[in-house]
C-alpha cells in the first residue's frame, strides 16, 4: 500500500474509533499536501457526517463528485448525508441512481430498504430487503431489515428481544433501529419500542437523543399510563370523543339518576387533571429515579 | 524571518500568552547557550501548553546541557505522555547512560526500538508510588488487596486457588489519574512497566498490528514479573459490534488470543488497561480471564483537590489561600481541570497587572472566580455514566459508578 493509501486507512480507522480530533488533524495535513485527492475529500465528508458537521460533509462530497460524478462511494455517502439531514426525496433519487448503475449490489438494496423503513413504507422495505438477500444471502443489513420488518409486523416470536441483541452486536442494525422505534411508536407498541431503544442506548450511552427518547418511551409504556390510552392512541379525536361522552353521560345521569351526577363530574374532572398532570410528573419521577 | 532574542522578549512583554513566541524565545535562548534561561521559558511553555510535547522536550534538552540527567529524563517522560510526542533520538541517546529512570516505557511503534533500550528495571527513588498519589484512599486500598498483594504473594493466594496476574481495567472520566495509578501499581508490584500509549496504538494500526501486539505480550512475558499497560483501551479493543472494518476485528481477536494466554503463559504478567469510554470496549474483553476486574477511578475528592491546589501552586506568588475551601468549591474537577483553573486565575492576575494595576499575588478570589467560570471536564462523562446506570437496565458493569453517583448525589 502507498503512503497515501496507508494514511487514508489510518484516518478511516481513527474515524471508526471516534478519534475525531486526531482524524481531523491528520486530514487537514493530508488535504493541504494533496488538495485534489478525492479519497481525502470522502474521508472529510465521512468525518463531517460522524460529527454532524453536515455543511462540511456536503462541501467535500460536492467537490469529490464534481471531480468524479460516478464515484459510487461518494454517491453512497451523499445518500447517507441526505438521510441524516432528512432530505428523503433526494436520498431516494440518489439510491435509485446507484441501483440503476449497480443493479447487482445487495448493499444498495439494503440501504434503500433502510430508507423505506425510515419513511414508514414497510412493505416496500420488506420487498427491497428480500431482493437484497436474494442477491447476497449473507448481507447483514438486509438480514437486519428483514428482522426489523418481522418485529414491526409482529411475525417473529420474541423478535424485539432478538432485535435488541442485534442492535448491540451489529453496527448496521444500530443505524436503522431508530426507524423501528418510530414505527413501533406509531403503532402504539411502546414496550417493544422501549426494548429496542434500550439496545440503542447501551450501544451509544453518550447519545442525548437516545436518552430523551428512552425516558419518553418508558413514560408511554408505564402501567399508570393505561387509563390515558384513548388519548395516546387517538389524540385530539380521542379527547373530543371522551368530552362528548362525559357531557352526554352527565346529562343522562342528571336526568335519570341524579344521585350519581356529582360523582360522575368528579370522576371526569379527576380524569382531566390526571391526564394533564400525571405524564409530566411521571416523566420527572422516572428521570430522577431511573428504571 | 528570524527574530532576535530581544525582539522575542518584546513580543512576550506585549502578549505573555503567545505560546508560539515563547517557544521561539526558549529555542533562541537555548541556541544562544543560555540553557538556564531557556529552561525557565520551556517550563513556562509547559504550563501554558501542558498537552504539547515541545515544552517538555525543550526542558529535557536544556537539562541535558545543564548535566541534570535525572531531571531531564523526568521531563522526557512527561513529553511521552503528550499526544504529539515523537521519539527524539538525540535525547534517547543522551539519557540512555543517565541514572535509572522512574519507569520503564516500552513503545509499540511500527519500527521497534531495541528491547533493552525500552526496558529499564524500576529502581529509582523517583518512581510514582501510592504514597505519591493524592487522595483515592479507598481505591488504593482496593487495588492493594485485589491486585498488588496477590501479585506480590502468589504462593499465599495460590493456596486459596487465586492466581496472580490477569487483567484489570481502570475506567473513569478523563484526567483523573488512571495512567498515574497504573504506573503506581507497577511500582508497588516492583514489576517492569510496559506502557502502550495511544500513539503507539495508532501506528500499530498500519501494517502488522497483530504481530506488534504479540511482540508486546512476548516482551512482557520475557520480563516477568511485569505490568503491561494499555492506555485508551477503547482505541485498541474497539467494540467489534460497532466497527465496520475487518482490521478492527482481527486486532481484537489477536488481543483476546493474547489475553487468554494461548500463545504463552501470562503468569506473573499483570495486564492493566485504562479507558474513558468503557462502553466502546469490546464486551469479550471483559469476560473471565481477560479484563474481568474493573475499577472505577472517580474524580478526586475535596481533600485531594485541596492538596492538588497546594502542590500546583508551589512557587507561584499567592496570598492567603484557603486550600480546603478551594477543594470544596471545585466539585468534580479533575487534576487537569485544576491546572486549567489555576492557569485561568493566573491570566486574570496578569491581565490586571498589564492593564496598569499594581503587581499583586494570586488571591483566593481569583481562584474562586476561575472556578465559577469553569465547567469540570468530568461532567459529560459522569452524566453519561449516570444515564447508563439509571436507564441502562439490569447491566451491573457499572456498580462502582452507581455507588459513586449516590455518594456524590448526581
Amino acid at each position: 500500500m502507498t503512503d497515501v493509501g496507508l494514511l487514508r486507512q489510518q484516518i478511516a480507522l481513527l474515524i471508526e474509533r471516534k478519534r475525531y480530533g486526531d482524524a481531523g488533524r491528520l486530514l487537514s495535513e493530508a488535504i493541504s499536501s494533496e488538495p485534489e485527492d478525492p479519497g481525502f475529500k470522502l474521508l472529510a465528508a465521512r468525518l463531517g457526517i460522524a460529527t454532524a458537521d453536515y455543511r462540511s460533509a456536503r462541501d467535500n462530497l460536492e467537490a469529490a463528485l464534481a471531480q468524479h460524478p460516478d464515484n459510487a462511494e461518494a454517491r453512497q455517502l451523499m445518500f447517507e448525508l441526505l438521510c441524516e439531514t432528512g432530505q428523503f426525496v433526494e436520498a431516494e433519487q440518489t439510491i435509485i441512481g446507484l441501483l440503476h448503475d449497480y443493479p447487482e449490489e445487495a448493499y444498495f438494496y439494503a440501504l434503500y430498504a433502510a430508507l423505506m423503513l425510515k419513511t414508514l413504507h414497510i412493505d416496500k422495505a420488506a420487498a427491497l430487503a428480500r431482493e437484497g438477500l436474494r442477491l447476497d444471502p449473507t448481507s447483514s443489513l438486509s438480514q437486519v431489515i428483514s428482522l426489523m420488518v418481522d418485529v414491526i409486523e409482529d411475525r417473529s416470536h420474541d423478535a424485539s428481544r432478538r432485535l435488541e441483541e442485534l442492535v448491540r452486536e451489529n453496527p448496521d442494525a444500530l443505524h436503522v433501529a431508530w426507524s423501528v422505534v418510530l414505527v413501533l411508536q406509531s403503532r402504539h407498541r411502546y414496550a417493544e419500542a422501549l426494548q429496542v431503544l434500550r439496545g440503542i442506548f447501551r450501544s451509544v450511552p453518550d447519545d442525548k437523543e437516545a436518552v430523551a427518547a428512552l425516558i419518553e418511551m418508558r413514560v408511554l409504556s408505564h402501567w399508570s399510563m393505561l387509563p390515558l390510552t384513548p388519548l395516546q392512541r387517538y389524540g385530539w379525536v380521542g379527547s373530543g370523543v371522551l368530552w362528548a361522552v362525559a357531557v352526554l353521560s352527565v346529562f343522562l345521569a342528571d336526568r335519570f339518576a341524579p344521585q350519581i351526577t356529582s360523582s360522575l363530574v368528579v370522576f371526569y374532572l379527576g380524569y382531566v387533571v390526571y391526564s394533564w398532570l400525571w405524564p409530566p410528573m411521571l416523566k420527572r419521577w422516572l428521570s430522577a429515579r431511573g428504571f | 524571518m528570524s527574530e532576535t532574542i530581544e525582539e522575542l522578549a518584546e513580543i512576550l512583554l506585549r502578549d505573555p500568552f503567545d505560546t508560539q513566541a515563547r517557544a521561539r524565545y526558549a529555542d533562541a535562548l537555548y541556541e544562544a547557550g543560555d540553557w538556564q534561561a531557556g529552561l525557565e521559558q520551556y517550563r513556562l511553555l509547559c504550563r501554558q501548553e501542558p498537552t504539547a510535547a515541545a515544552g517538555f522536550l525543550g526542558a529535557a534538552r536544556s537539562l541535558v546541557k545543564l548535566e541534570d540527567l535525572a531531571a531531564a529524563r523526568i521531563e522526557y517522560d512527561k513529553a511521552t505522555d503528550c499526544g504529539d510526542f515523537e521519539p527524539q533520538d538525540d535525547l534517547e541517546i543522551a539519557l540512555k547512560d543517565g541514572p535509572a529512570p522512574a519507569l520503564r516505557v516500552v513503545g509499540g511503534r511500527a519500527v521497534p526500538r531495541s528491547e533493552d533500550a525500552d526496558i529499564v528495571r524500576i529502581s529509582s527513588a523517583r518512581t510514582t508510588r501510592f504514597v505519591d498519589i493524592v487522595g483515592m484512599e479507598d481505591l488504593k486500598k482496593t487495588v492493594r488487596l485485589r491486585i498488588i498483594d496477590p501479585f506480590l504473594k502468589p504462593g499465599l493466594f495460590a493456596k486459596f486457588k487465586k492466581r496472580a496476574g490477569g487483567g484489570l481495567l481502570l475506567y473513569g472520566p478523563p484526567g483523573c489519574g488512571k495512567t498515574l495509578l497504573a504506573r503506581a501499581i507497577a511500582n508497588e508490584c516492583d514489576a517492569t512497566f510496559i506502557h502502550v500509549g495511544i500513539s503507539d496504538v495508532l501506528s500499530m494500526w498500519i501494517g502488522a498490528s497483530e504481530q506488534n501486539l504479540r511482540a508486546m505480550f512476548d516482551k512482557a512475558r520475557a520480563h516477568r514479573p511485569s505490568v503491561l499497560f494499555f492506555d485508551e483501551l477503547d482505541a485498541l479493543a474497539y467494540s467489534r459490534s460497532k466497527a465496520q472494518s475487518d482490521h478492527t476485528r482481527s486486532t481484537v481477536n489477536e488481543f483476546l488470543n493474547q489475553l487468554d494466554g494461548m500463545a504463552g503463559e501470562n503468569e506473573q504478567v499483570l495486564i492493566l488497561a485504562a479507558t474513558n469510554m468503557p462502553w466502546d470496549v469490546d464486551p469479550a474483553m471483559k469476560r473471565p480471564g481477560r479484563f474481568d476486574r474493573s475499577i472505577f477511578v472517580p474524580p478526586p475528592d475535596a481533600a485531594a483537590r485541596a492538596e492538588m491546589f497546594r502542590a500546583k501552586l508551589v512557587g507561584v506568588p499567592t496570598k492567603r489561600l484557603d486550600y480546603q475551601k478551594l477543594g470544596e468549591s471545585s466539585a468534580y474537577a479533575s487534576g487537569a481541570d485544576i491546572d486549567g483553573i489555576i492557569e485561568e486565575a493566573k491570566d486574570r492576575v496578569l491581565a490586571d497587572i498589564m492593564e496598569g494595576g499594581e503587581d499583586r499575588a494570586l488571591t483566593q478570589d481569583d481562584l474562586l472566580a476561575a472556578i465559577r467560570d469553569f465547567e469540570p471536564s468530568t461532567m459529560d462523562w459522569l452524566r453519561t455514566a449516570r444515564n447508563l446506570v439509571k436507564y441502562g437496565g439490569a447491566d451491573k458493569s457499572y456498580k462502582d459508578v452507581e455507588a459513586y453517583l449516590k455518594t456524590a448525589r448526581l
